[in-house]
């Protein structure tokens, strides 16, 4: 019954298009879109405004229909899902405006229930487990009370965010979901989304245009290139895309390759072994480390000067993926790991 | 143990939101209601000693047999109207306001109180030249019918055209703009009606707009009733589904809503409601902008599980009280019912919106 407390079989697909046609009415802004969506898989969806990034997620999450083209959700034709069983299986995060609505945080959040509930609204004592875990999980119990219009949008957003959770989905949409966050919430956003993805199996797909902070989760990036024409998607891995972006430094889009673009800063969610790791490799670069704490998340926050080697900043982008993965590894793996990806450094005692 | 504290967690929860535990609003609101319909049967033109309303209500008698006709023919069918018109209207205003997302909608905005004021001016003001007067003559209706059949023809028909567009058009917005274009072309076709139309129909006209409650008496009742019923019963039954609504459409369609079968269902029960209230008691305005505004400010939620018996309340509370001033208690003269609820209503609505505007802090 409950979705998210399955046991997910990792590189399922769950969501997939076949010559996939989106827009409105006979304007097309995306076509032959072949894209996969796997379990657990986090995708960054990225574009100029205007690129048809809002409209593939309305599409695949079945909001707006399809101008041609298929997409099959575990198996099935998506038209041909029922709306309540869409409702199920996919939730959309997007901006809500609450001007002028009075509703407490936690009857909004009851909202992802309805696909759970009869046409009465009443709420079993699962559905209300259900929500106030949400609640907690977005670190937003203490909003449950509060009436909505009189939140911040950061707060307004972690509620939208628990609402799409209690749906209990296996595919996660969301739509600039950093857009109004400040710096903190932003990460403790992308924590809560790798959780997710890493524990529950929950596949993300996430339009945005902080991709410095995205890429340091996502699995997948899905590009989409409006200098073409027609417009294409380009889906790639993480790490190959950052490299082939290395590759043609010269090309239109810049990443966050750039300290400036960084504010100097890269943040490092890092367990206290690999704190003390990183401390020592980093040191040797003769960076400035500061650390933090979020919540109960430690950050580690280096600071580089301007005359820092560009492609020390490019090692440490690519490998903090690795770095954050084999975290969960013994201590003896981890200096292993951290001595092999490590080209510049002697050993680590 | 976990799933204890789980269970201990959530109780605590609902004792926070108690979502069913009743406003002391929507209590009052019941007493109020109650008071009202006593002295909707109590007050009138005719002063009837309250001891006697007694003995007429419960034992059927009374010393004057004329008492007793007015109570049971004029003023209890007058007061269940006044209940009925009121409390549906004021739920269709609600379900318009919130499908549309617009706070001074209610269901004339949809143009079938037009098409059934189209229908009432065609019959009146041309006389039997419609052949819906010429149907209803046929098998021998009387004048109050005729006006009745040709106002569910005119809104039936409007009804129809909402509908075919609600299928066609995907934004709501449009569909507004489709059926205020509708109420201008109806509206108009009127006017030209009334420019060559007899000074005696147009008085007739002009006084089937005034709006009554006494109208339909027991006769009109027995279809008033049901269907004004149905349709407060469609809009109840689809509370979850406007709340889904609050947020738009996409919102609403993203947490497994069928939008295309709400907004049917929405439309036709407004628009049976707007087109039933406008065939039998003429064109009664304010109480579908007015009653949602209160019940709103009486709960302080947009819920639709706490704001729709709340607004069927104050709708019913505001018709029965428009109804009794309109009577002039104690007088021979009979106020326009229109007249009475926008004049006394529109100013209490402008001040709870203000008061409650400031109190509660928002933009």
């Amino acid at each position: 019954m409950n979705i998210l407390n399955s046991n997910p079989r990792s590189n399922e697909i769950l969501l997939s298009t076949d010559q996939l046609e989106i827009g409105y009415g006979t304007q097309v802004l995306l076509s032959d879109l072949n894209l996969n969506i796997r379990c657990g898989e986090i995708i960054a969806l990225i574009g100029e405004n205007g690129s048809g990034k809002s409209t593939l997620i309305r599409t695949l999450a079945g909001v707006q229909p399809s101008i041609a083209g298929r997409i099959t959700l575990n198996g099935y034709p998506l038209q041909k899902v029922d709306t309540n069983e869409k409702a199920k299986n996919m939730a959309t995060v997007s901006t809500v405006t609450a001007e002028n609505i009075m509703l407490t945080g936690y009857k909004f959040v009851s909202h992802g229930r309805y696909p759970y509930i009869g046409w009465n609204g009443r709420l079993r004592l699962t559905d209300h487990s259900v929500i106030s875990e949400s609640l907690e999980l977005v670190k937003a119990s203490h909003l449950a009370e509060r009436a909505i219009h009189s939140l911040s949008d950061g707060e307004m957003q972690r509620l939208v965010i628990a609402r799409a959770l209690a749906q209990e989905p296996t595919l996660l949409f969301l739509d600039e979901p950093t857009m109004f966050l400040d710096q903190s919430t932003k990460l403790i956003l992308l924590n809560l989304l790798r959780d997710l993805a890493l524990k529950r199996g929950l596949a993300i797909v996430s339009a945005t245009h902080d991709i410095e902070y995205f890429q340091q989760i996502s699995d997948t990036i899905w590009n989409i290139d409006s200098e073409q024409v027609p417009p294409k998607v380009h889906s790639s891995n993480t790490e190959d895309f950052i490299i082939g972006i290395r590759d043609s430094f010269s090309q239109r889009m810049v990443l966050p390759l750039d300290p400036v673009l960084f504010h100097n800063k890269i943040f490092i969610d890092a367990p206290d072994e690999l704190k003390t790791l990183a401390r020592q490799l980093f040191r040797r670069h003769a960076w400035e480390m500061t650390e933090f704490k979020v919540k109960s998340d430690y950050w580690i926050t280096l600071s580089m000067d301007e005359d820092s080697d560009r492609s020390q900043i490019q090692w440490l982008l690519i490998n903090q993926k690795k770095l954050s993965e084999i975290s969960g590894n013994s201590f003896r793996e981890l200096v292993a790991a951290i001595n092999s990806i490590s080209s510049t450094s002697d050993q680590i005692p | 143990m976990p799933n204890r504290n789980r269970i201990i967690d959530v109780t605590n929860l609902q004792k926070l939101f108690p979502s069913k535990d009743i406003p002391i609003a929507v209590v009052l609101c019941v007493f109020t209601l109650l008071a009202l319909i006593f002295c909707g049967i109590a007050l009138g033109s005719i002063k009837i000693p309250v001891s006697e309303i007694d003995n007429i209500l419960f034992a059927q008698e009374s010393s004057n047999a004329a008492w007793n006709t007015i109570v049971w023919h004029i003023r209890i069918p007058r007061t269940i109207t006044a209940v009925l018109v009121g409390a549906s209207l004021g739920v269709a205003g609600l379900q318009m306001q919130t499908l549309f997302r617009n706070p001074v909608a209610d269901s004339s905005i949809l143009g079938v109180t037009a098409g059934a004021t189209w229908g009432v001016a065609l019959s009146v003001l041309i006389g039997t030249a419609t052949p819906a007067t010429n149907f209803a003559s046929a098998i021998g209706w009387e004048f109050a019918s005729i006006t009745t059949f040709s106002a569910i023809l005119g809104a039936a028909l409007v009804l129809f055209v909402i509908l075919l567009a609600a299928q066609k058009v995907r934004s709501v917005g449009i569909l507004l703009i489709i059926g205020l274009m509708t109420s201008y072309v109806l509206g108009s076709s009127v006017t030209l009606l009334l420019a060559y139309a007899d000074p005696e129909n147009i008085q007739r006209y002009i006084s089937w707009g005034f709006g009554s409650f006494r109208s339909p008496g027991w006769r009109g009742l027995f279809w008033l009733a049901p269907l004004l019923t149905l349709s407060s019963i469609i809009a109840t039954a689809s509370a979850k589904q406007l709340n889904a609504l609050l947020f738009g459409e996409a919102y609403a369609k993203s947490i497994g809503i069928n939008t295309r079968i709400l907004k049917t269902i929405t439309l036709a029960s407004a628009a049976i409601c707007a087109g039933t209230v406008t065939a039998f008691c003429g064109p009664i305005t304010f109480i579908g902008i007015a009653a949602p505004h209160i019940a709103r400010m009486l709960t302080k939620t947009s819920d639709h599980f706490v704001l729709i018996p709340t607004t069927l309340l104050v709708g019913a509370i505001v018709a029965t009280l428009a109804e009794i001033v309109a009577q002039l208690p104690g007088h021979d003269s009979v106020l326009p019912l229109n007249a009475i609820t926008a004049l006394i209503g529109a100013p209490i609505v402008i001040w709870v919106l203000i008061k409650y505007q400031t109190s509660t802090d928002s933009p």
